[in-house]
C-alpha cells in the first residue's frame, strides 16, 4: 500500500515488534506491533487511536528505534533507517513523552535538560550562545527565561510538559512523536498544549505522528487517523471520512462510544456494546484479530488474515465483511 | 460577610469588586515561605538536623579530624621521637597519654594513627564507590548477557578471602614497591605508610567494591526503566552520558550513604590487619599496631592498650551512626 513519492516523510513496512517472554525453557512472543503498514506524510498530523495495550506506545517508539523492530522496514525521507546508526537522525526525530513527571531528570534544572540535546549534538561551541538558545526554546513554549534555574518539582504538570517540549523542540526536528502528550494533563491544560502543538506545527512545518486514546483531541489535531487493534492497524483514513464513514466494525464501535455533552440526542445514539475484553496478545486469536468480539465474524475470519485495503481514495480498512 | 447569592437554586455567588482587596504585606510572606523551593539537598539537611544522635556524631568526626591532622603538628613531640629518660611513664602532665618502652609520645602517636586510619577509611571508600558505582551501573544499564556475565564475575570475587589475599599480595608486593620507592620520590608519602598500607589500598580495589557494584547495579536497574532515561536516548545520549549525567546523579542518596558505612569497615579492617603485624611498617603508628605493640606489656602498662582502642571505637562508632542517620535523612522513604 502506500504511493512511494516524495511526500511521505516517514513509511513503514510490515514493522515488527515482539516481546519475549520466558517462562520456564518456553519463549513466547508478546506481539506488541504486528504488521503494520503506514505512512506519515511531509506536514501532517497522524493520529493514532486504540484503547490501552494495543501497541500505539511501542509503535511510536518503535519509529524512532527505541526499541529494536523484530521484522519490518522503517523508511524516513525514502532511506531506510531500520539498521542505521541513530545518532545523526536523532535531530531530526523526537518524541514528546505522556507522562510529564516521569520524563524529566529530578536532579537536572531545566535549563540542563532543554539544553541536554544542544550538548549531545555539540549545536553551540559558545556557553553564551547555548544560554541564549535555551532561554528562546523556554519563551517559544510559553515559559520564562527565569524558570531556567530552577528543578522539575517545581512545576506544575502542564509547565512541565512544556519543557518536554522545549528539549524536543532543541534539536530542531522534522518529526515529532507525541506519545499521549496530554492525557496525564487536566482538560483546560490540554487545550494549552495542543493548541501549542498546532501553532508550532504552522510556525516551523513539523509532521507528527500523535498518539492518543481520547477521539475528541485526536479529530481535531489530526489530518489522518489510524486505528489500532491489538497491534494491528485496522482503518486508516482522512479523519473527517474516518467520522463520517467508519468502515471496520471496531472503529464504529470505538466512535460510537464517545460521549456526546447533549443528554437528548446521547439517548437517543445507537451504542454498540462489545462482548468481552481484548485477547491477550501472547495468544492472539487466529485470522481477524477482532474476531472475537465482531459482531459480523464469519467462518473466514477465523481462517484468513486480513489484508489493509482501499476502499475509495485514501481510505483503508482490513476486514473481510466491507461490501464496497 | 455574608456573601449574596446570584439566585436562590444557584451555587453562583454575587461579587462586586469591593469584595476583593489586596493581600497585605504578611500575607504575601506566609505565601511566599509556603512556596519556597525545598530542595533535595535542603530537605535533607532539614532532616539531619532533627536527628540528634547524627549530629553528635558528625561533630564528633570532626573533632577526631582535627585531633588527627592539627593535632601532630601542636604537640612538642613527633611519633618517632624518643625522649631519654621519659620511658614507660604512666600518663601525666609532660606526656597526656603516658610514654611507651622507647620514650615516644603515646599522644602523638595515636594522633598519627588515627591519621592514618581516617587516610585509608576514606581512601579506601573512595576507590569502592569509584570502582564499584561505574562497574555496577555498565552492568546495569547494559543488561543481557554482559550483566549476567559481570555478576558472575562479582560473585566469585565475593568468595575470594580476603585476609589471605592481603597477606600473600603483601609479601608478593614488598619488593617490587621497595624498589619503586627507592628510585623514584614521588611515592614518598606512600612509602612512609608501607607496603602492608599499600597492600591494603589495593585490596580493597581489588576485592572490597562487590558490595557497592551490586547495590548500584540494583538502584540502575530500577533507574533505566524511568521515561527521562528513555528520553535522554532519544535524544542519541550514549551510554557514557547517560551513567554520568543521569544515572549516577539519581542514586546520589545510595552512594554516598554505602560509602559512609564503608569507611568504618575499612577502619576497623586495616586496624584488625595492623593488629596482627601485616599493616603499617615501623616507626609508622597505626591505631592497630599501637594496641598490638601495647599487648606486650598489657599486665603492666593498661593505659597503652586502652587509648588507641578508644580511639578506635569512637571513630567506627560515630562514623556508622553518622552513616545510619544519613541515610534516613537522604531517604525520607526508609524513615518511619
Amino acid at each position: 500500500m502506500g504511493s512511494q513519492n516524495n511526500e511521505n516523510l516517514i513509511e513503514i513496512k510490515n514493522l515488527k515488534k515482539y516481546f519475549p517472554i520466558k517462562s520456564g525453557f518456553k519463549t513466547s512472543n508478546v506481539k506488541a506491533v504486528d504488521d503494520v503498514s503506514l505512512f506519515i506524510k511531509k506536514g501532517e498530523t497522524l493520529g493514532l487511536v486504540g484503547e490501552s495495550g494495543c501497541g500505539k506506545t511501542t509503535l511510536g517508539r518503535t519509529i524512532l528505534r527505541l526499541h529494536e523492530p523484530s521484522g519490518g522496514q522503517i523508511l524516513y525521507n525514502g532511506t531506510d533507517i531500520t539498521k542505521a546508526n541513530m545518532h545523526p537522525l536523532r535531530r531530526k526525530m523526537q518524541i514528546i513523552f505522556q507522562d510529564p513527571y516521569a520524563s524529566l531528570d529530578p536532579r537536572m534544572t531545566v535549563g540542563d535538560i532543554v539544553g541536554e540535546p544542544l550538548d549531545i549534538h555539540k549545536m553551540f561551541q559558545n556557553k553564551k550562545d547555548r544560554q541564549e538558545k535555551i532561554y528562546s526554546l523556554l519563551e517559544t513554549v510559553g515559559l520564562n527565561r527565569e524558570h531556567a534555574n530552577r528543578f522539575p518539582h517545581e512545576f506544575s504538570g502542564g509547565q512541565r510538559q512544556r519543557i518536554g517540549i522545549a528539549r524536543a523542540l532543541a534539536v530542531e526536528p522534522e518529526f515529532i512523536v507525541c506519545d499521549e502528550p496530554v492525557s496525564a494533563l487536566d482538560v483546560s491544560i490540554q487545550a494549552q498544549i495542543v493548541n501549542m502543538l498546532e501553532d508550532l506545527q504552522a510556525e516551523k512545518g513539523f509532521t507528527y505522528l500523535f498518539i492518543a486514546h481520547d477521539l475528541s483531541i485526536v479529530k481535531h489535531i489530526s489530518n489522518r487517523i489510524g486505528v489500532m487493534y491489538l497491534g494491528h492497524l485496522v482503518e486508516l483514513t482522512e479523519s473527517k471520512e474516518l467520522y463520517r464513514n467508519p468502515l471496520h466494525p471496531y472503529t464504529q464501535t470505538l466512535l460510537s462510544a464517545i460521549p456526546i455533552a447533549d443528554p437528548k440526542t446521547s439517548r437517543s445514539k445507537n451504542r454498540i456494546v462489545l462482548e468481552g475484553d481484548i485477547p491477550s496478545p501472547l495468544n492472539p486469536p487466529s485470522g481477524c484479530p477482532f474476531r472475537t468480539r465482531c459482531p459480523h465474524a464469519t467462518e473466514r475470519c477465523a481462517q484468513e488474515r486480513p489484508e489493509l485495503k482501499e476502499y475509495g481514495s485514501g481510505h483503508f480498512a482490513a476486514c473481510h465483511n466491507i461490501k464496497q | 460577610m455574608k456573601l449574596q447569592k446570584n439566585n436562590l437554586l444557584s451555587m453562583q455567588i454575587k461579587l462586586s469588586p469591593e469584595d476583593f482587596e489586596p493581600a497585605t504585606k504578611q500575607e504575601q510572606e506566609d505565601l511566599n515561605k509556603l512556596t519556597a523551593n525545598t530542595s533535595y539537598w535542603k530537605d535533607a539537611w532539614r532532616r539531619l538536623k532533627q536527628n540528634k544522635i547524627a549530629m553528635i556524631s558528625l561533630v564528633v568526626i570532626i573533632l577526631f579530624i582535627i585531633f588527627a591532622f592539627v593535632g601532630p603538628s601542636l604537640s612538642p613531640y613527633t611519633y618517632d621521637q624518643q625522649v631519654r629518660g621519659d620511658e614507660n611513664m604512666a600518663p601525666n602532665l609532660k606526656h597526656l597519654f603516658g610514654t611507651d618502652q622507647l620514650g615516644r609520645d603515646l599522644l602523638t602517636r595515636v594522633m598519627v594513627g588515627s591519621r592514618i586510619s581516617i587516610i585509608i577509611g576514606v581512601g579506601s571508600a573512595l576507590i569502592v564507590l569509584i570502582i564499584g558505582s561505574l562497574y555496577g551501573s555498565i552492568a546495569g544499564l547494559l543488561g543481557g548477557v554482559t550483566d549476567n556475565i559481570m555478576m558472575r564475575i562479582v560473585e566469585i570475587i565475593y568468595s575470594v578471602p580476603d585476609i589471605l589475599i592481603i597477606i600473600l599480595l603483601q609479601i608478593v608486593i614488598k619488593e617490587p614497591l621497595q624498589k619503586a620507592f627507592d628510585s623514584g620520590s614521588a611515592l614518598g608519602w606512600l612509602q612512609k605508610l608501607g607496603p602492608g598500607i599499600v597492600a591494603i589500598f589495593i585490596v580493597y580495589g581489588l576485592l572490597y567494591w562487590v558490595g557497592m557494584a551490586r547495590i548500584v547495579r540494583g538502584q540502575v536497574l530500577q533507574l533505566k526503566q524511568m521515561e527521562y532515561i528513555n528520553a535522554a536516548s532519544a535524544l542519541g545520549a550514549n551510554n557514557k552520558r547517560l551513567i554520568l549525567k543521569h544515572l549516577l546523579p539519581n542514586c546520589i542518596g545510595t552512594l554516598i550513604i554505602t560509602t559512609m558505612l564503608q569507611i568504618p569497615s575499612a577502619i576497623f579492617t586495616e586496624s584488625f590487619l595492623s593488629f596482627l603485624g601485616l599493616g603499617v611498617s615501623v616507626p609508622m603508628a597505626s591505631l592497630g599496631s599501637l594496641a598490638s605493640e601495647a599487648l606486650n606489656g598489657v599486665q603492666s602498662y593498661p593505659y597503652r592498650l586502652l587509648f588507641p582502642a578508644i580511639a578506635i571505637s569512637i571513630i567506627i562508632l560515630a562514623f556508622n551512626l553518622f552513616g545510619d542517620g544519613l541515610r534516613d535523612a537522604l531517604d525520607p522513604k526508609m524513615k518511619k
